[in-house]
């Protein structure tokens, strides 16, 4: 776990993962003062209040993870530090899941630092356990997911510009049918295929059953987790497959 | 004494008036009442309007509201009920299949009951999308003479008053009308959320100990390294 | 017993040919020095030798395995200094060399002993705490070689060792390179822009031009291979009568350059025909003032077989033939 050290110790002394945490942090403070202290958005119920933070923790830790993994490995090839890494007798997917894993660590500190927004939310009534343990179970999965394909796109990729972008359309992609789309055209058979084969969709609508909707009990989550649980084992397949070998480009 | 004087004066005239009047209404009623036995007669004795009838309307109208004798009706205690935002109602029902005869195969019907709330104030039914998980109960079937308790979990969303009912459309005729339960009334009370005493330490603390604890590693750092003597 | 052999190693990008049937063995021990002009296919040949790179056809031994199947195994005894290395800025020397002994899997006090020693060699022992952000360009390849040789290698690649440093950095680092060869027999592989340095430190080279290895051999196996034999300059007293005498005699031919001071002839050191002239000065009492033999250099050596018209007609040449080596062999100390 050498690798993996040092990416935890560069995102702290470079700067690149604390500059991470500490603006979802600022974000996580934002969303909440607003939601607990305007007067207009108090009047959500708490549930909702928790859906929406829920939301915005999501989200930001699917980015976090794109942007970070998917420039973990082309960062290193511009740098010229991936070829001596490569030199080194070490496998190359062994490279590439230890930089996965450090990417799913900043995810979970920055899940860690969302949980007493989470706990003062959800002041009152019985969601408090539910969010934490629900958020932590999506965001982690999906964070997987997102650090794997994207580490993969940019070890084939190469050049963090085309990594970097192509793994937030995969973040955008993945949010837009929940984020933009309207009701009516989710309620479509191309609005119910695209919910139904989408990760993210199962995730927003599982924290709503469970936030707004108060069904807590794992089984009754469990037509959701499913889909988002065989979307990381695809991710991770996918991974393991593209990462076992690397060629230094040279043209 | 003048209101008095007022009392007397009106008690006065209204008996003269109650008298006149009660006599002409109480020929009126009865005239009406005759009016109206002898054209039911006619109406339902004479057989092209029962056929008219028939054919503007389905066999299964027809049965349900005559023969079948469907019924639902909510059974919450109160007409009213009071809450606030934020909190869980259940709505009760009932749906009653009051026809006895049992004899004929196709006696027992099924079909859908859903819950409909509409906002008062704005005049618009509400989206329950986020208002009730069931909509809608199936019922695949329900013999003469059954009774089926039906209830509803209903998260109250926005403040407001309402007005409940629940309604049932059975899946043998499609051209059915639904049956509607009476209605009752909600009254939903705004709760407000403002915790600024809990969410402040948090919001501004949180950040505050983080950039505390890269500077401080990333000052340590640099005392070690030597870019900070 | 080899180092390093190359069997008709290939490498095309779609159309284009990048490396082209190269093959060549370097002695376990050896120095070897590979040179060419920009895009000759040096850098794609030593990623292949290394691992780093795929060989679209032939084989590479390195150490006695093949890269194609133990590459792992190779990447253990082999260190690497590329053309262009990154580094990790925010950390410092001492912890960049540590962290790439940790993935050689060096346990802790061996490898704090290796990098004391091995900044101590490169020079940077006063500055192994500071962050490799301050380091110049010249201490950041000092660093590199370091890094290269942090698992105690026993074949160096060098691709441009000492770009960037100054000339008294240059020196310390060849000197060091030589002890390390002479002391444990690492085989060094580099390659250079340097021709000087590479003919001074160098008892092997090969030309590699479009691809293709041109030549290969030692410094006078490839004086040998451009001119044919060793030239000599004679040197007499300019006078009236011997550039009239000399305009008469058969050895017109063979002057190279006249001043007013000298008259330079440039003949092969066939012994006949320099006889002949030195013959012929003594019988005509001319003053002999300069009797040397001339070697051509590397610079010279290269521009001449780097020219398209002599590649034209050339084929890749080896000097030395030996044998095809073992797959699975220890490389030899």
């Amino acid at each position: 776990m050498i690798i993996y050290r040092l990416e935890i110790s560069g995102s702290i002394y470079s700067w690149r993962g604390a500059a991470w945490i500490i603006t979802a942090a600022s974000i996580f403070s934002l969303v909440a003062y607003l939601l607990l202290t305007d007067k207009e958005l108090s009047l959500l119920d708490q549930g909702e209040m928790l859906f929406t933070f829920s939301e915005v923790i999501i989200v930001l830790g699917l980015v976090m993870s794109g942007i970070n993994s998917s420039s973990s490995i082309s960062t290193e090839i511009e740098a010229g530090t991936f070829e001596c890494l490569l030199l080194t007798p070490i496998k190359h997917v062994q490279i590439a899941i230890q930089k996965m894993l450090s990417t799913v660590t900043i995810w979970i500190v920055l899940y860690l630092i969302s949980i007493p927004y989470l706990i003062v939310l959800a002041n009152g009534t019985n969601l408090a356990i539910s969010a934490i343990l629900y958020v932590g179970l999506y965001g982690t999965l999906l964070s997987i997911a997102i650090s794997t394909i994207s580490i993969a796109l940019s070890w084939m990729l190469k050049t963090s510009k085309n990594s970097i972008m192509v793994a937030l359309m995969i973040v955008l992609l993945l949010s837009a049918p929940s984020l933009f789309f309207a009701t009516s055209l989710r309620k479509t058979d191309f609005g119910i295929m695209l919910e139904n084969i989408n990760p993210f969709s199962h995730t927003i609508n599982s924290l709503d059953s469970v936030l707004v909707d108060n069904q807590q009990a794992v089984y009754e989550q469990f037509t959701h987790i499913w889909p988002v649980l065989v979307f990381t084992i695809i991710c991770s397949i996918i991974f393991l497959t593209f990462t076992r070998k690397f060629e230094v480009k040279m043209l | 004494m003048k209101i008095i004087s007022n009392k007397i004066t009106l008690s006065e005239k209204s008996k003269g008036n109650t008298i006149g009047k009660r006599i002409n209404w109480s020929f009126i009623c009865v005239y009406l009442l005759i009016l109206a036995i002898g054209l039911s007669i006619l109406l339902f004795c004479w057989s092209p309007i029962p056929i008219a009838f028939s054919q503007l309307s389905s066999p299964g109208l027809n049965s349900s509201f005559s023969e079948n004798a469907l019924r639902i009706n909510i059974s919450n205690p109160s007409q009213i009920i009071h809450e606030l935002v934020g909190k869980y109602i259940i709505v009760y029902a009932n749906l009653n299949y009051l026809k006895t005869d049992k004899t004929s195969d196709n006696s027992s019907i099924g079909g859908i009951a859903y819950i409909s709330i509409v906002d008062i104030k704005d005049r618009v039914p509400v989206d329950l999308e986020d208002w009730s998980v069931e909509k809608g109960l199936y019922i695949p079937s329900i013999s003469p003479g059954q009774s089926l308790p039906l209830e509803w979990n209903v998260r109250l969303v926005k403040a407001g008053s309402y007005t409940i009912s629940v309604l049932f459309n059975e899946n043998r005729n499609p051209f059915s009308s639904p049956i509607v339960s009476s209605r009752i009334n909600l009254e939903v009370a705004p709760k407000l959320n403002l915790n600024p005493g809990n969410v402040l330490p948090v919001a501004f603390g949180v950040p505050a100990v983080l950039i505390g604890i890269f500077g401080t590693l990333n000052y340590l750092r640099g005392r070690k390294t030597g870019v900070y003597k | 017993m080899y180092g390093i052999s190359a069997i008709a190693l290939e490498k095309t990008y779609g159309s284009f040919r990048a490396v082209d049937s190269l093959t060549f063995n370097v002695k376990s021990g050896d120095i070897f020095g590979l040179i060419g002009p920009n895009g000759a296919g040096k850098t794609t040949t030593m990623r292949m030798l290394c691992g780093t790179l795929s060989p679209t056809a032939g084989k590479t031994i390195v150490g006695g395995f093949d890269i194609a199947k133990e590459s792992i195994k190779i990447k253990t005894i082999i260190g690497f200094l590329p053309e262009s290395t990154g580094f990790y800025n925010w950390m410092n020397g001492e912890e960049y060399l540590y962290y790439f002994a940790r993935l050689y899997n060096i346990k802790e006090p061996i490898a704090r002993k290796n990098i004391r020693d091995l900044l101590d060699r490169v020079g940077l022992a006063a500055k192994a705490f500071a962050p490799i952000a301050y380091y110049s360009r010249g201490m950041k390849q000092r660093l590199a070689l370091a890094r290269a040789m942090i698992n105690d290698p026993k074949i160096l690649f060098l691709d441009e060792p000492t770009l960037g440093m100054d000339p008294r950095g240059q020196q310390e680092i060849q000197k060091m390179l030589l002890d390390l060869n002479h002391e444990k027999g690492v085989t060094i592989f580099l390659s250079s822009h340097a021709l000087t340095d590479v003919s001074t430190f160098c008892n092997q080279i090969g030309i590699l031009n479009r691809g293709r290895l041109i030549a290969h051999g030692s410094l006078n196996d490839l004086r040998k291979l451009v001119n044919g034999s060793t030239r000599i300059l004679v040197r007499i007293l300019n006078t009236q009568e011997a550039i009239s005498k000399l305009s008469r005699s058969p050895f017109n031919n063979t002057i190279d350059k006249v001043t007013e001071e000298s008259v330079d002839f440039i003949i092969s050191d066939d012994n006949i025909e320099f006889n002949q002239l030195v013959d012929w000065i003594r019988k005509e009492n001319f003053k002999l003032t300069e009797l040397r033999q001339i070697k051509m250099n590397l610079d010279e050596i290269f521009l001449r077989l780097t020219n398209p018209t002599y590649d034209k007609h050339s084929t890749p040449v080896t000097i030395k033939k030996s044998p095809s080596p073992q797959v699975g062999q220890t490389p030899s100390k």
